[in-house]
């Protein structure tokens, strides 16, 4: 009985708040498709938790503290810092010709260098391990450019995969740069090399470090081209994905939950500096 | 050859650069001349400024400065300067190091200051671009491009963004500039105040072409062409003859005759701004010593105003807004009076 009256009531006050709401908001479409944002928030939010809270804090801090975790730590953070660095460096000459000049089949060329977004990267990595098999591929093995099974192997897939996210990023930060500021600096003696190094670089500084962050929290997470070409193999090129799959593999949750945990951690972090910096040109 | 005194020298240049177009451009301007090119926006003023500059590399035709052609030459090698509507003012960089970023030798460093004073901004060293105004961030602009003695100043619309008042007082400023430093001008405007006053010579555009060349009076009082007539927008001009009667003067045009506080004697020409002419159904009683009986030819409607073309022996054009034109009830055909004062006839 009071139960029935409780969920009465608790429907009146539903309804009452429902009006007022609409009163206030407007359309019904407004309000079915401000729910759905909510709920998908809310689903996010809970899926996250799942992770988070599945074990204890104590439990967490121990799987991380293992040599296990450790050393996927240091691995993941070592060759996403390298593969990001080769992203920016790479990146920015060929994002500023995008920007900047008309080069001949320029969308086809656009396309390419944009393939690998819309890519599996498990894909990526197939075609990486097949292209070693080629003979320009075994010729840069013999040479020492090792990258299959080896950490290298991820660097190169981490960069491969990543490289165009750079480039996007870093070529709308180019073209938010009015090119007379480059005319200008010419006129004043500096050539065009010079003119970029001292003008356009100096004003692209927050598009180039949002473009390092989102570049870099995706080559920490890349999975499925380092999987491929550099393998799964415990304590050699196990990075935090790897380590993810691999003790999902043998049902030690503890400590996929820890590089998880990591995980999410620094895809918050990496999320906040590039909205901070990212968008809204800096001048 | 070019001539010895030869400042900068265009010839037969043309240039298509997606919708706009250069054809076949000659120019001659003098060394330490201030030369205006006046026209609409979208006419290749621009462009033919940063073709000159080395901005953008000529389809057809040579470009000189000094007797030195300069055509293919890169642009950090031709001492041209320039000056933009946006300033572009290095965002990164104080004043200072926008001033001085020019700068290539100790001799340079000092003129850092100097120039800066000679453009009043010497107090601004260390501030930002974005903390400035916009006639402080031109200033800046100017000393940048000042700083390295280039032998051309290309201005694009320099003053285009600044308040009037600001404009007008670093119009000013330009004019004491190039007096101080003789440097050549081109100056590219669409305001044809700026070209009147800033001048030495001016050159009209018209769909990138030059369409007249000449001194601003020459230019201002014989169009060559019903469109530089048309771009100068200025209406109500007549030339006539003017004598003196007791203070002021009185100026017959096709027998008829306007009387004006201005002085100026023999052949001249005047100008009546059309939002300066009152117009009435019935004479009025007042001060103005200016009025005339006349037929309505024509009504043409502007939005929030209407101009209205009286034939009062000569033609006349009046402004009025759309409300007093709709409250009078005007139309094609009627007797109307046109009032207006002595000093509202500018002559030249």
């Amino acid at each position: 009985m009071k139960e029935r009256q409780c969920g009465k009531n608790l429907a009146m006050h539903h309804i009452q708040m429902e009006s007022r709401w609409a009163k206030l908001k407007g359309s019904k479409f407004e309000a079915l498709t401000v729910f759905l944002t909510l709920l998908l928030a809310a689903f996010v939010l809970a899926v996250l938790v799942c992770v988070v809270a599945h074990t204890t804090p104590e439990a967490l801090l121990e799987s991380i503290a293992s040599s296990e975790i450790q050393f996927a730590i240091k691995l993941s953070l070592l060759t996403s810092i390298i593969s990001t660095a080769l992203a920016i460096i790479i990146g920015i000459p060929i994002a500023y010709s995008l920007a900047r000049y008309n080069i001949p089949l320029k969308s086809l060329i656009n396309t390419l260098v944009d393939l690998p977004l819309a890519l599996p990267p498990l894909v990526a990595g197939v075609g990486l391990l097949l292209f070693f098999t080629t003979p320009l591929g075994e010729a840069l093995e013999e040479v020492g450019f090792r990258f299959v099974f080896t950490p290298w192997g991820i660097v190169l897939a981490q960069f491969l995969v990543n490289v165009p996210f750079t480039i996007r990023v870093l070529r709308s930060t180019f073209e938010s740069i009015n090119p007379r500021y480059e005319y200008v600096a010419q006129t004043l003696g500096c050539s065009p090399m010079q003119a970029f190094l001292r003008v356009s670089l100096p004003m692209s500084k927050r598009g180039i470090l949002a473009g390092s962050v989102i570049t870099w929290s995706s080559a920490m997470g890349e999975f499925g081209a380092v999987l491929m070409l550099a393998g799964a193999t415990r304590l050699r090129t196990e990075t935090l994905p790897i380590s993810i799959y691999l003790n999902m593999l043998c049902g030690d949750l503890d400590m996929a939950i820890a590089a998880s945990s990591i995980l999410i951690f620094i895809s918050f972090l990496s999320l906040f500096i590039f909205e901070k910096y990212s968008g809204g040109h800096a001048y | 050859m070019p001539i010895k005194n030869s400042g900068i020298r265009v010839d037969d240049l043309s240039k298509e650069l997606g919708k706009f177009s250069l054809r076949d451009i000659n120019l001659e301007i003098n060394k330490g001349e201030y030369f205006v090119l006046l026209g609409s926006s979208g006419v290749g003023k621009t462009i033919l400024l940063e073709t000159i500059a080395g901005i953008y590399h000529p389809d057809k035709g040579r470009i000189w400065l000094e007797g030195r052609d300069i055509t293919d030459l890169p642009l950090k090698d031709r001492h041209i300067g320039i000056v933009y509507q946006d300033y572009m003012l290095f965002p990164h960089l104080k004043v200072e190091e926008n001033i001085g970023f020019g700068a290539r030798s100790r001799g340079d460093r000092h003129r850092i200051i100097e120039v800066a004073n000679l453009l009043g901004i010497g107090h601004l060293h260390s501030r930002y671009p974005k903390t400035l105004s916009g006639g402080e961030k031109q200033r800046v602009a100017l000393a940048r491009a000042l700083l390295t003695n280039p032998k051309a100043l290309l201005l694009d619309e320099p003053l285009s963004s600044l308040d009037p008042q600001i404009g007008e007082k670093l119009r000013a400023e330009l004019r004491r500039i190039h007096r101080l430093t003789g440097v050549t001008v081109i100056h590219v405007t669409h305001n044809f105040e700026e070209a009147f006053t800033l001048g030495d010579r001016i050159s009209v555009m018209s769909e990138g072409e030059i369409v007249q060349v000449g001194e601003p009076s020459e230019v201002f009082r014989k169009p060559s062409s019903e469109y530089v007539a048309s771009f100068l927008g200025i209406e109500n001009l007549f030339s006539g003859k003017s004598t003196r009667l007791g203070d002021i003067t009185d100026i017959e045009i096709n027998q008829i005759h306007i009387l004006s506080t201005a002085q100026k004697l023999g052949d001249v020409s005047i100008s009546v701004r059309p939002e300066d002419i009152l117009v009435s159904k019935k004479p009025l009683e007042s001060s103005a010593l200016n009025t005339f009986d006349g037929k309505m030819e024509d009504i043409i409607d502007k939005g929030t105003v209407v101009k209205l073309a009286v034939d009062v022996g000569i033609p006349l054009v009046a402004m009025i807004t759309k409300i007093s034109f709709e409250e009078m009830g005007l139309e094609r055909g009627m007797s109307v009076y046109l009032t207006f004062k002595a000093s509202a006839v500018h002559i030249f």
